[in-house]
């Protein structure tokens, strides 16, 4: 797979976990599979957590770490017999370092059919600004 | 893009071999799947006595956005999944699976197709395939003379 520039906005907003193709899951626990893209006013972290529910979810920020976890309860009933299985069903968890072009204090988050999409906002001193020119 | 192959049968561990053949169900997944990155979405299917169940993480869909057909024994999920970006804004990384999808299982246990039925909450696609009668575990009085 490829992804990840190495501009300076690959360093803003970096996960901490080592970027292999295939996310761990394992021991209930797994990582979400997550997009991320800058525009010019913030970087939004878009996290697939497929069953989590609003409630379920854990979003710290603390130490310039962005993390998230979403509890998700199992879902198939008792005495159930598996078929065929692709993917156990497990707690979501992730954790991102975010640099310090970040305005933390305006992070904000929404889930949406298990997207998680978190904005965060740029510090005013590392937007782009437009410099006008005066003429004479 | 990359095109994955899955594997056309399941191992054979995953099915319970206690269970008499007839009550077996085995899904074969036809190699007709294609999408960025990974196979999307990932499937479970498990049964109770009444039932088969698919499941499929589908965050992100609405279910106006899938396409679910079954067709003879064989039931097919597809649909297309946007980029989250919007237009001007730089991918920093990118894991999550996106483009056109269709993953076909095909079902050996005898279902009644008219019966089929779809939920999805919180991203999650569950299918529920009622078993035919013929194939339902039944109980057998057994008569003292």
């Amino acid at each position: 797979m490829s992804c990840c520039n190495t501009n300076h906005a690959a360093r803003a907003v970096e996960t901490k976990a080592p970027a292999a193709a295939a996310p761990a899951r394992r021991e209930g626990t797994f990582q979400p599979h997550v997009d991320i893209y800058e525009t010019p006013d913030d970087w939004v972290v878009v996290a697939d957590v497929p069953g989590a529910t609003k409630e379920a979810l854990d979003l710290s920020f603390e130490e310039g770490v962005l993390s998230v976890k979403a509890r998700v309860a199992t879902r198939q009933s008792e005495g159930a017999a598996h078929l065929h299985r692709e993917y156990p069903i497990g707690d979501f968890e992730r954790s991102f370092r975010v640099g310090e072009g970040v305005d933390a204090s305006r992070i904000s988050a929404a889930l949406d059919a298990g997207v998680l999409t978190i904005r965060l906002p740029k510090a005013e001193s590392v937007k782009a600004r437009r410099i006008e020119i005066s003429s004479n | 893009m990359l095109t994955t192959r899955f594997p056309r049968s399941i191992p054979a561990a995953a099915l319970n071999r206690t269970v008499d053949q007839l009550v077996n169900s085995v899904f074969n997944d036809l190699p007709t799947f294609e999408v960025a990155q990974r196979r999307f979405p990932s499937i479970n299917v498990w049964e109770d006595a009444q039932h088969l169940y698919v499941e499929a993480e589908v965050p992100g869909f609405s279910i106006g956005e899938l396409n679910i057909t079954i067709t003879g024994n064989e039931l097919t999920i597809s649909g297309t999944r946007a980029q989250a970006k919007p237009d001007g804004a730089a991918f920093v990384r990118r894991e999550r699976p996106f483009g056109t999808f269709s993953r076909t299982l095909r079902v050996s246990t005898e279902v009644d197709s008219a019966k089929v039925g779809a939920t999805l909450v919180n991203g999650v696609l569950t299918i529920t395939l009622p078993k035919a009668e013929a194939v339902k575990p039944r109980k057998i009085e057994v008569k003292a003379n």
